[in-house]
């Protein structure tokens, strides 16, 4: 990364959005400000994405707190090998799951159906839930990693460990189930 | 490249996810320009994509952040000598600038020593040059060359 430097500090550009690794090495240099900045960029899409996972809202405000905490503090992040939104949804998809499997089986069924929050109330956000509830677990978690998370085929690979290709025809078959599940639901 | 309504929509999906190497993706756009059919199919499948983002994200509450932060500035806050390294770093506006040009100047007229002298010259020096050039004139008297012939 090529930031301009006075005394050692990183600055960020005003003129354009800096890049999330750009912020994180203003955040490390003990600028705010740039933590502001990457809070703002995350806070709904990952939040969102811990809350369907765990289906607790409570569990997941703390496991949100944990993993955007314990990814800024986590100095081994080399943007050189993947980009930060990929490592931050890698550690928050680890973390949820290591809390699932604390949970009883009757617990993780019910991680399937949120609790309704104040974001509810749209008709159309419902019908969509409905039909990513209808989906199964692997589906579900590909859509929400490609949707939410903004992921790549590669990235999402290398997250679960298998090839690119599987990914990519994984997902064609979640996207299509998904629009069935949608057209099912009158949509 | 070219592609037709079938190939557009085997692509459809890995190009709304933007996954499309970039000259496929070119001829799926425009085969998408050209074509109304598969354009508003492709418009249905990004819509629905669209939907799960938006459904699914979501504000944590406003203490988890404010908690966050302190939790941030607890950690990341700098030294008290890259505290000052900063400020002096922070570039000043031109308005600062011209403030700051100005603070002199205006000392300088306050203490200006030309009003001092300008006093001086009142008071003293310029005493001589105000008195009048014409003495003992009188603008209603006859003059004195016309005095013969009246």
């Amino acid at each position: 990364m090529n930031h301009p430097r006075r005394w050692g500090i990183p600055a960020i550009e005003v003129s354009e959005t800096p890049s999330d690794e750009a912020l994180i090495e203003a955040l490390r240099a003990g600028d705010l400000a740039a933590f502001d900045g990457l809070y703002a960029r995350y806070e709904r899409r990952l939040f969102g994405y811990i809350v369907r996972l765990v289906g607790d809202r409570a569990l997941a405000e703390d496991l949100f707190h944990d993993v955007f905490l314990g990814v800024l503090e986590d100095r081994s992040f080399d943007p050189a090998r993947g980009r930060f939104g990929a490592w931050l949804f890698t550690v928050a998809r680890n973390r949820c799951l290591m809390e699932r499997r604390k949970r009883s089986r009757r617990e993780a069924r019910q991680a399937r159906e949120p609790a309704p929050s104040a974001d509810d109330g749209l008709e159309r956000d419902l019908r969509v839930r409905a039909a990513m509830a209808g989906l199964s677990e692997s589906h579900r978690q590909l859509l929400l990693l490609k949707q939410v998370g903004e992921l790549t085929y590669k990235e999402i690979a290398a997250m679960l460990g298998v090839a690119e290709g599987t990914i990519k025809s994984r997902v064609h078959a979640a996207t299509r189930a998904f629009r069935r599940e949608l057209a099912e639901l009158g949509e | 490249m070219n592609v037709n309504c079938e190939a557009c929509m085997e692509r459809s999906i890995e190009y709304a996810h933007g996954e499309l190497p970039p000259a496929e993706a070119g001829a799926v756009a425009e085969h998408l320009g050209g074509c109304g059919e598969c354009a508003m199919a492709y418009c249905r499948l990004a819509a629905d994509l669209a939907t799960i983002a938006v459904a699914h994200a979501e504000s944590p509450s406003p203490q988890v952040r404010d908690k966050l932060r302190a939790a941030v500035a607890e950690r990341f806050a700098p030294p008290w000598w890259r505290r000052v390294a900063m400020a002096c770093a922070r570039p000043i506006p031109v308005y600062g600038a011209v403030a700051l040009a100005a603070i002199p100047l205006l000392a300088w007229i306050a203490l200006d020593p030309l009003d001092a002298r300008v006093d001086e010259a009142r008071d003293g020096g310029g005493a001589a040059r105000t008195e009048p050039l014409v003495r003992d004139y009188d603008a209603i008297r006859t003059p004195t060359r016309h005095d013969g012939v009246l």
